[in-house]
């Protein structure tokens, strides 16, 4: 089986912001597979190429504020050499660039992102992001076991 | 009055706007370093019970977690008056130096880099940690592992790398296993091995910047931090000592509990950030500096053997303190090395598995104060609480606090070497803003106080109700 790194990043203090990280712990919690590495940070930093660079496939989750509350969209990341002039404001096709450029990897990676309800001060998530929960997990874990 | 702003000042934690101002010749006339951005941790944590503030705080930056939760911690102990176990005390200093070494990398490749190797005049868009990647991708590999390496050792020790729960009053909430103490070990050869390496291509081409170092804040101020009780690098402990520019001992020795007989804060019209300085010398002359540069200003020798012949090598450059701050460069990649050889001391302690971690208490002080050295600095987090257990008052007076009047001079001074007339190029602009990324500003941590500026705080509660505001136009 293919190795797999899910990286769940966002502002857990932002409400519907907080759903990457939330997303990631619960397979965490609910995942038994040694070929799946999961990390939750804040946002997506350089030193996370290196982490990308040792997989066969990189799922990253995070939150969105475009399209309709709810909806949750898969893409396909592909290299991008736009560089960036803040280190906080990485892109994953900024990251996956960076894992080609410095170490030579390439692995297929994808964007799972959920529109959320709520980016208001909470430590929680909004109802409906919560409800649409097992649905997120289940886009995940079919995009490990693909 | 002609002024020019530069806004807003990249590659630094937070975000700050520059206001160099021009007389009717077209002459620096003055400049200020604004921070624009308000938090209002002091205020907040009102009412909050003590044994929270480690959690709290620790949010107050992304970057320094584990130094506000330190500093937090000690203070909450002075309140106990708790005897923290010294195995804790060990992996504490443990988290604190791999904190250090993150965070010096994360300055030195990420945000100073681009300027020292590309060039203060290359193009804005390619001056940056991408364009590095591709003319010295090696470069950025040992940086990101040697980032990597601390962040590693944070999450071992403690669950996770970011604002994790572990560090609580009394001590550390779980110890260290031997396969945890081992792993982290066998790693601990090849961080050497890219900070030697980094060190030794440094010291090749450190005579580039010689324009640099002669105008990026080098002027006469005091120098604070810790240090141990003889003399050598301290980052967890210790008491606090004042060199003056001549690295003559001003103070020595000071119960960091007695700092309020010390500093004063100032507040400035003109920033969130208030301005301490060394009160007997007075407001502005009693300037000082902290972080790496004053560290390496202030002892008599760092305490571990490679680390000190670097030291040794660095105190040649000048025989009283190092005046100039773009010093903090080198100064940041010598205390990357010695925090590495003090790591693998610990570890190599013992006494560093044992299971005794923490100690318990209840409230036995009114009042409780915690001081460590955080990676930009001396860091001081300072509580009074009620018979209850609740925060009554809090000041925090964190590394770019204490640096706000040396980062105005610096400004000032760079600004009335490169800045002349109407003709403003980006390398000239950068250059005053890379004077101020030596100090490696955190502003997310230090802009919690209270000015004199137009402010609004609102306390909310876990479903975004508002539950007081503060207001003041």
């Amino acid at each position: 089986m293919h190795s797999v790194l899910v990286i769940g990043y966002g502002n857990s203090l932002r409400g519907d912001d907080g759903i990457g990280i939330a997303a990631a712990e619960q397979l965490r919690d609910t995942i038994q597979n040694s070929r799946v590495r999961i990390i939750t940070c804040q946002q997506l930093t350089p030193e996370l190429a290196n982490e990308m660079s040792k997989v066969d496939r990189v799922i990253m989750i995070d939150a969105a504020k475009e399209e309709t509350p709810g909806q949750v969209t898969v893409t396909k990341i592909e290299t991008s050499n736009d560089s960036a002039t803040f280190t906080h404001e990485l892109q994953p096709s900024t990251l996956l660039a960076c894992s080609q450029e410095l170490y030579g990897k390439n692995p297929a990676t994808y964007l799972v992102s959920v529109t959320g309800y709520s980016f208001d001060f909470s430590d929680e998530l909004s109802d409906g992001v919560t409800l649409i929960m097992p649905q997120v997990l289940t886009r995940i874990r079919e995009l490990i076991d693909q | 009055m002609r002024t020019i702003e530069i806004k807003p000042v990249t590659r630094i934690e937070g975000h700050a706007r520059i206001t160099i101002e021009l007389d009717e010749e077209g002459s620096v006339h003055d400049a200020h370093f604004h921070i624009t951005q308000f938090r209002g941790f002091e205020k907040f944590c009102e009412g909050r019970p003590f044994y929270e503030m480690p959690s709290l705080m620790a949010r107050i930056c992304g970057i320094c977690t584990i130094s506000h939760m330190l500093a937090s911690a000690k203070a909450c102990e002075a309140l106990m008056a708790v005897r923290v176990p010294e195995t804790a005390i060990k992996l504490r200093r443990v988290a604190n130096l791999a904190q250090m070494i993150q965070s010096h990398a994360l300055s030195f490749f990420y945000l100073a880099a681009p300027d020292l190797l590309l060039g203060m005049d290359a193009d804005p868009a390619q001056r940056n940690i991408y364009g590095l990647m591709k003319t010295n991708p090696q470069f950025v590999r040992d940086g990101v592992r040697l980032r990597q390496f601390g962040q590693e050792i944070i999450e071992l020790l403690a669950g996770k790398r970011l604002h994790p729960t572990w560090i609580v009053p009394g001590g550390v909430n779980s110890p260290l296993t031997v396969e945890t103490r081992d792993k982290i070990l066998a790693s601990i050869p090849e961080a050497l091995g890219i900070i030697q390496r980094t060190l030794n291509w440094y010291k090749t081409v450190l005579d580039n910047y010689r324009e640099e170092i002669r105008t990026f804040a080098t002027f006469p101020s005091l120098f604070m931090g810790l240090v141990t009780p003889t003399g050598e690098l301290e980052h967890y402990h210790g008491r606090l000592r004042v060199v003056d520019p001549t690295g003559t001992i001003v103070e020595d020795q000071i119960d960091p509990k007695l700092y309020p007989s010390y500093i004063e804060e100032e507040v400035l019209p003109y920033s969130y950030l208030k301005a301490p300085y060394y009160k007997s010398r007075g407001y502005p002359e009693g300037i000082y500096r902290v972080g790496p540069l004053a560290r390496l200003n202030i002892i008599d020798r760092t305490g571990t053997p490679r680390a000190e012949e670097e030291w040794v090598e660095y105190r040649a450059l000048r025989r009283q303190a190092n005046l100039s701050n773009f010093h903090n460069h080198y100064a940041r990649l010598i205390e990357i090395l010695y925090s590495i050889e003090r790591i693998e001391q610990h570890l190599n302690d013992p006494e560093i598995t044992s299971s005794h971690v923490r100690a318990y208490a209840s409230p036995n002080n009114n009042e409780g104060i915690g001081v460590t050295e955080a990676p930009r600095g001396t860091l001081i987090h300072h509580y009074k609480i009620n018979e209850d257990g609740l925060v009554n008052w809090a000041n925090l007076i964190v590394a770019t606090g204490h640096n706000n009047l040396a980062m105005n001079r610096g400004v000032l001074q760079v600004a009335k070497h490169f800045v002349t007339g109407n003709h403003l190029q980006e390398g000239i602009l950068n250059r005053v803003e890379a004077v101020i990324r030596t100090f490696d500003p955190c502003l997310s941590c230090s802009t919690h106080a209270i000015g004199q500026m137009p402010l609004d705080i609102r306390l909310m509660d876990a479903q975004g109700r508002t539950l007081d505001r503060l207001k003041r136009d």
